[in-house]
């Protein structure tokens, strides 16, 4: 009976808050227009850059044609074929990525290590690559050649990309060349973006998807309590603060629901390689932006003024950016830390979209998944939890 | 209808409630009856909110019997919510100004189960009572007057037909014109729709319209009593003289004070003065005479009758005066 009741005036709020939610429509813009526009901006670059990613810059010392004296022979030989294939190969751009800026010439100039130090501190170049002495006889010889690799480490992405562009680069002269030294490592990448798909939204969704759909759930909700005034009013009549919040938040859980539902269309449209199942990626969006909206009520209701949700807003936006793993990874975090930011939705939500876009995996069908997407979940029950109980502790007066 | 006959809709007895060791109000007892205006007066901080808050189920930590609606609040608590309604002092925590009269009507209407044709036509119903000008039903709240506001804010308080209705200061903060409108409207509804009312004021003009009174001061009630017969408690049944005195002066107040047949004595004007007196057929004469025999120059004088207001006065400043004796 009294079930009954409060169900049909959860319904009857609803018209309220939708009505609520119309009225502010520049959070009800950001939160269905901004992540399908975003994603379309990443589908439009990944498709006008045709799946390269931006050139490393590179200067190449060679030390190879440098003489060297047999004594046995009482000669100095001067082999110099090697390189020279290195290098003209690399300015036929037939290494993915790299390219050839400057080039220098040990045996000319002996400053060159030294020049090429001051064009990667003045971010001319990214990566030094130094091709030693004998490289060519070492070949020739059938001994490992090495090449060396200097990118400049102040940046994280230099020194991935250069590594595995040099590997690459390797697998391509030695293959080309046909020669055999005697250490070749082959890389070939699993669960890579597959060349008919749009590979740098792949990867940015990942981060962005969930950032996007938080954020945007984030300011669709943060005011929604603080902002109502006549909530002490409402509460005058048989409508009960559970009700209230309850309509608050299956309102907002359908715009959500619209919301998750363009973003995975426009994904599709724009070629996000999704190689799991598109229902396993809304579920997994509807989570993280519930996640968002939970949050945004809580702030809401502890917050006395709309400057005060504001505030709280921007701060736990910034912890959840430090500690979302991007900039350190979260197995790295001491512990208080690491407590932190398994609070956060980042922890989950990362591996969840990676892990079903890039292994399709199924969060009912692998545990690690299932209980990355539960994470989330049971964190939002908490927030609902201390929401319900904060609104019904704190006494507002008509 | 027979008084005898008349049911109680608000009965409070013994009524003690406590914040924390802050000890609110104390034993009150006052009743009212279905269709009559009641009003809950005192300055500032007396209790009259906190009154309310007990009879419309908000404060469960009394002691005493309350029966509000005809419902124990003790036992049924927020249930008495279904038969009430309330208009708080202020109009901005009250109504959604960023929508329309009726749309407000509409949110309210539904937490009691009307349908949204029901209470749209319950809403508009009540806005003709109050006399809202009908193209502004569909205006955004935030964009009528203070006083169409507030007039919307008194239906929501009746959109669901309450037995009992509570209005928190419905006059405070309003132009004397206005203030005059509201009391009508309210005496209109009262009439029209027979609805209860509480009216929480410390606005004594409030009380023109009032069936019966509490007065209340520090949380304890002085009076209570229908305005007419507080008056008439008054010496000369309320009976007063009104005299205009020419370079009226403290002294002379006090000369008049000290006559035994004079109660109180009122300054209202730079040169007037209202009188309170014993038996003021025989005794209104004695005091003019004296006066003139006293070479004080009386220009008019007039008998008129107390108004309520002054009645508080007289009573609040009585209550100063015995305390400080004792
Ligand atoms: N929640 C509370 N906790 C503690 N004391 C309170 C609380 N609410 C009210 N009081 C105290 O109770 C007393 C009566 O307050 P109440 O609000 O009923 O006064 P009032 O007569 O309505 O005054 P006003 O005309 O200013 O509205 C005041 O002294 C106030 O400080
Ligand atoms: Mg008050």
């Amino acid at each position: 009976m009294g079930l009954k009741e409060s169900f049909s005036r959860i319904i009857k709020l609803l018209y309220k808050e939708f009505s609520l939610i119309k009225g502010d429509k520049r959070a009800l813009f950001m939160a269905l227009a901004l992540p399908p526009l975003i994603i379309s901006a990443f589908g439009f670059v990944g498709v006008i850059s045709d799946i390269e990613g931006t050139p490393i810059n590179c200067a190449v010392i060679t030390y190879d044609s440098l003489g060297y004296y047999y004594p046995q022979y009482n000669t100095t030989y001067y082999n110099s074929t090697w390189d020279s294939v290195f290098i003209n190969m690399f300015n036929n751009g037939q290494f993915p990525r790299l390219k050839l800026k400057i080039f220098y010439n040990a045996s000319e100039d002996p400053y060159s290590m030294h020049e090429a130090r001051l064009d990667l501190a003045s971010d001319k170049v990214d990566l030094i690559i130094l091709i030693p002495a004998e490289f060519s006889e070492a070949i020739d010889l059938g001994f490992p050649a090495i090449i060396d690799n200097i990118p400049d480490g102040s940046n994280i992405e230099t020194i991935k990309d250069s590594l595995n562009l040099m590997y690459t680069a390797t697998n391509i002269f030695v293959e080309t060349n046909n020669i055999t030294p005697q250490i070749n490592m082959n890389s070939r990448p699993v669960y890579g973006v597959p060349q008919n798909a749009n590979e740098i939204m792949a990867w940015a969704s990942t981060i962005s998807l969930p950032f996007l759909i938080i954020g945007s759930c984030l300011t669709l909700t943060i005011l929604s309590v603080v902002n109502e005034k006549p909530i002490p009013r409402l509460l005058i009549t048989p409508a009960k603060k559970g009700e209230v919040l309850a309509a608050k938040y299956i309102a907002n859980s359908i715009i959500m629901i619209a919301q998750c539902v363009l973003t995975v269309t426009f994904a599709s449209i724009f070629g996000l390689y999704i190689s799991g199942s598109i229902v396993d990626l809304f579920l997994a969006l509807f989570a993280i932006g519930f996640y968002g909206m939970c949050m945004g009520l809580l702030i809401s209701t502890i917050s006395d003024t709309e400057t005060q949700a504001n505030q709280l807003l921007v701060a736990v936006f910034l912890i959840m950016i430090l500690l979302s793993g991007m900039f350190i990874d979260i197995s790295n975090m001491n512990i208080v830390l690491q407590v932190i930011a398994y609070g956060l939705p980042f922890a989950y939500a990362v591996p969840l979209i990676s892990e079903i876009c890039f292994k399709a995996k199924g969060i009912f069908t692998n545990p690690t998944l299932f209980w990355n997407f539960m994470g989330i979940i049971i964190i939002c029950m908490v927030m609902i939890f201390l929401t319900y109980l904060i609104f019904k502790l704190k006494r507002k007066e008509v | 209808m027979q008084a005898s006959e008349k049911q109680k809709i608000i009965e409070v007895s013994n009524l003690n409630l406590s914040f924390g060791k802050k000890h609110i109000l104390k034993d009150i007892s006052f009743y009212c009856y279905e269709g009559e205006i009641l009003g809950l007066m005192g300055i500032s901080g007396a209790g009259k909110t906190t009154i309310v808050r007990v009879l419309v189920a908000q404060l469960p930590n009394f002691t005493g019997k309350v029966i509000c609606a005809g419902m124990d609040v003790k036992k049924s608590g927020i249930k008495i919510l279904q038969k009430i309604g309330y208009v708080p002092q202020l109009e901005s925590l009250n109504l959604y100004y960023n929508f329309t009269a009726l749309q407000n009507v509409r949110i309210f209407g539904s937490m009691f189960g009307l349908s949204k044709k029901e209470a749209i036509e319950q809403g508009k119903r009540i806005f003709q009572v109050l006399e809202i000008p009908e193209d502004t039903w569909k205006s955004k709240v935030k964009d009528m007057s203070g006083g169409e506001k507030k007039r919307v804010s008194i239906a929501l308080g009746l959109i669901n037909n309450p037995e009992v209705l509570f209005l928190d200061e419905p006059t405070t903060g309003v132009d004397a014109s206005k203030r005059f409108d509201i009391l009508n409207y309210l005496r209109k509804l009262n009439r029209e729709i027979k609805t209860t009312m509480v009216i929480v004021t410390h606005d004594l003009e409030t009380s023109n319209i009032c069936d019966k009174v509490v007065l209340l001061r520090n949380g304890q009630i002085v009076d209570f009593d229908t305005p007419a017969n507080l008056i008439y408690k008054l010496p000369s049944n309320g009976e007063i003289a009104r005299l205009k005195i020419d370079e009226l002066s403290n002294k002379i107040i006090e000369t008049i004070q000290n006559k035994d047949y004079v109660k109180y004595v009122l300054r209202v004007g730079k040169n007037d003065i209202e009188v309170y007196l014993h038996d003021i057929n025989n005794n209104i004469k004695k005091l003019v005479d004296q006066l003139v025999d006293n070479n004080i120059l009386v220009s008019s004088v007039t008998r008129g009758e107390a108004s309520f207001k002054r009645y508080f006065q007289i009573r609040m400043q009585s209550i100063e005066q015995s305390k400080n004796e004792v």
